[in-house]
């Protein structure tokens, strides 16, 4: 028999008083208990037993009471989503969270940037209102909700592709640094030629990737949601990856080095025929000038930078750096 | 929590037979400490992931989350009011007002 989840509260009343549920409050401790299927029949409303130490129990019921039985929200949508996202599209998750008609409340409608929509909220005009909205929503990645009539709020939910950064070089910055990048929402794939530095076991949670720079680099499907950090263990290697990243949108370009090795490879690569305007937008030296020194400080400063360019835009970063560079 | 990290959390959650509730962030006035579009996840036991602003909001959330599980359920539209005066015991001072939608994510 399958196992039902059910939900167990104190209970100090006596035979045929009404289950509290109404006035739960999370203060109350709610304890877990597992009751085989047998236990509670065929039952799939809510219903209340006595158990052993005086606790009360609620079975959860898979479906609403039948009084409030009505279409549910399918989580078969939220795995749409997903792969829509994993696919690397934008959509917008349209909610009606308030209306007159209060059957249309929960209702959803996804709307695909290419003005595709797929569900419904059972109105075909307000389904047709909701589209354009979601689609105006979609060009300018703005969220928030709007007022439809006859008298709907809609909560538009624009999402896009999770930022993503590549870590070029798998050495000891790249370890504080794979770890900040993923605790602030970025999915983080690491490079390195070196398989015992490229080892999955250095950075949970990440792709890793040991294989050769340019070759990894030229099947990587980069794009104007990647943001690149070169950190590789010598310059040659910085060049290598830069020349191959520079060739394609990117949000973020970002290399480490002093100077002097920064400038030779920068001169270098616009030599050999990289696009000057590219090489300006790199980010060199990395990261936000927080006076940084160890690797897990550089890693910090580098991810504020990433996270400074994905919040307020490039141009945020290189005024701070500005300022700082200018008041000292 | 990304928003795609929800999402995989709501159908892996789904799929190990846990009932849910999703609660998003949809209106914002006023200073708040979650910008519109941030969510959580509450589910029947209590256990949340994500987070939409931490405090006093967020019990009044996971308090409409089970209500809506165990009750009506119907989604709901919780008003947050962060507008207690400065120095209030355990008070919500952020000085804005927030909507929360609270919607159950049931298995059919």
């Amino acid at each position: 028999m399958p196992v039902r989840h059910g939900i167990v509260l104190p209970y100090h009343g006596g035979a045929g008083v009404q289950p509290p549920a109404v006035s739960i409050e999370p203060s109350v401790s709610c304890y877990y208990y597992y009751a085989r299927g047998d236990e509670t029949g065929a039952c799939l409303r809510r219903r209340r037993l006595e158990t052993k130490k005086g606790f009360l129990a609620f079975w959860l019921p898979s479906l609403p009471a039948k009084k409030n039985r009505r279409e549910v929200v399918s989580t078969d949508l939220w795995e749409r989503v997903c792969d829509l996202l994993e696919q690397g599209r934008s959509v917008c998750l349209a909610t009606v969270v308030a209306s007159e008609d209060e059957d249309r409340v929960g209702r959803h409608l996804l709307v695909l940037s290419d003005g595709e929509v797929e569900g419904t909220t059972g109105l075909p005009e307000l389904d047709r209102q909701i589209t354009r909205a979601a689609c105006g929503a979609l060009a300018d990645l703005r969220r928030g909700w709007v007022m439809i009539p006859e008298g709907h709020r809609v909560f538009l939910d624009t999402l896009a592709p999770e930022t993503s950064v590549l870590v070029c070089g798998a050495g000891h910055i790249a370890v504080p640094l794979a770890k900040f990048a993923r605790a602030v929402g970025f999915r983080v794939t690491v490079l390195d030629d070196r398989p015992d530095f490229a080892h999955p076991d250095r950075f949970p949670g990440c792709r890793v990737i040991a294989r050769d720079f340019r070759e990894a680099l030229a099947e990587m499907p980069l794009g104007s949601h990647w943001y690149v950090v070169v950190i590789t263990r010598g310059h040659e290697h910085d060049a290598e990856c830069l020349e191959a990243v520079l060739r394609r949108p990117t949000a973020y370009v970002g290399l480490i080095g002093s100077r002097r090795r920064v400038g030779f490879v920068l001169e270098m690569l616009g030599r050999q025929g990289t696009p000057r305007d590219r090489l300006r937008d790199v980010f060199t030296p990395i990261g936000l000038p927080i006076g940084g020194e160890s690797p897990a400080e550089i890693a910090l400063s580098i991810v504020s930078e990433l996270v400074c360019v994905r919040r307020k835009g490039p141009g945020q970063a290189r005024l701070l750096r500005r300022a700082v560079e200018e008041g000292s | 929590m990304t928003d795609r990290e929800v999402f995989e959390k709501v159908v892996e959650l789904r799929n190990a037979g846990v009932a849910t509730c999703l609660a998003t962030v949809v209106g914002a006035g006023g200073s708040t400490p979650r910008e519109v579009g941030a969510k959580m996840i509450v589910c029947a036991d209590g256990t949340t992931y994500g987070s939409v602003g931490g405090g006093c909001g967020e019990s009044q959330v996971k308090s409409a989350a089970l209500r809506v599980l165990l009750v009506t359920g119907r989604p709901e539209l919780v008003e947050v009011d962060l507008t207690d005066d400065l120095g209030t015991r355990g008070g919500d001072v952020c000085g804005g007002r927030m909507w929360i939608f609270v919607e159950p994510m049931h298995r059919e």
